[in-house]
């Protein structure tokens, strides 16, 4: 007897849910490097918008702050966001390492111009700020896209 | 062999020869007598002429130095020769601030138009809220 309001409310609790849930879509992005024989690479992970400008960052790798002049483009175009870097570091990537980042991601970014891109930097090595941007389009998940000089691929996953 | 080592020897000589002259002629020191000497008042005329504003006007290392700003604006130091008030050296004095300068504007974000105003609108959530992106190396 007492059943169904139970019932009801989960019902309900599910509806309510289901459009947050809508929102989001967690993107599974994974970089492969090459082996270029060198020091693990500083690498920036980071959105910009249809109008190219900085969106977010991702992920960033390598852990020493001074070096990030060496990722260009990105320590450029991120230079106005006092967060870039909040709980979004890690160790630097070794030669032929693969890294894997996570992001639960804004629906709306997806297939709205946003493009993914890569700033890459090794120690003693020339920088390759921009290395790689491949748009944020459902298209393009799960094909795997080739860096200018310290990335042997990049594929990303939409789930 | 012996012949070998008179060319060896030819060619040091003439490599030493050359090193030893080299200094002489890097030097920016003037070495003209008193007598030839023109008139400082002959130095402010000159400087007129090119449009310059002097600042200073001294001798050193046995010429002219002229410290002022140019028809342009930019600050300078001149070396002349005293006697022909030909330019010998110029250097601009604030070319290394500038180039400082010019190094603080890159590094600092708010000169570069394309970061002024459109950063990270923090209004507009990149990530789900209370998640943060994970990284993991293989």
């Amino acid at each position: 007897m007492n059943q169904k309001p139970v019932l009801t409310a989960l019902i309900a609790a599910a509806v309510l849910a289901s459009p947050a849930l809508a929102q989001s879509r967690e993107v599974n992005i994974t970089t492969q490097l090459k082996n270029y024989g060198g020091d693990g690479a500083y690498l920036a992970v980071y959105l910009t918008d249809a109008q190219g400008a900085y969106a977010g960052t991702l992920w960033v790798a390598g852990g020493k702050a001074k070096y990030y002049k060496h990722l260009a483009d990105w320590n450029r175009l991120s230079a106005g966001d006092a967060k870039r870097l909040a709980g979004v570091t890690g160790a630097s990537v070794g030669a032929g390492r693969k890294l894997t980042v996570t992001a639960d991601l804004a629906d709306a970014l997806i297939d709205a111009g946003y493009e993914i891109r890569v700033d890459a930097a090794v120690e003693d090595m020339r920088d390759s700020p921009s290395e790689l941007r491949v748009p944020l389009t459902t298209d393009n998940a799960g094909k795997s896209q080739a860096g200018k000089a310290y990335i042997q691929s990049l594929t990303y996953q939409l789930k | 062999m012996k012949h070998h080592h008179k060319i060896l020897g030819s060619s040091l000589l003439a490599l030493s020869a050359a090193l030893a002259a080299a200094p002489a002629l890097a030097s920016d020191d003037c070495e003209v007598p008193v007598a030839r000497w023109q008139s400082r008042e002959a130095v402010r005329q000159m400087a007129v002429q090119k449009g310059w504003e002097v600042q200073r006007l001294k001798i050193d290392d046995g010429c002219y130095e002229v410290r002022g700003t140019d028809a342009e604006g930019r600050g300078f130091k001149a070396k002349i020769d005293p006697e022909t008030l030909e330019v010998i050296k110029l250097k601009q004095r604030d070319r290394k601030a500038d180039q400082r300068g010019d190094r603080k504007r890159e590094r600092d974000p708010m000169h570069d138009p394309r970061v002024r105003g459109d950063t990270a609108s923090p209004d507009k959530p990149l990530f789900t809220p209370g998640t943060t992106p994970r990284g993991q190396i293989e």
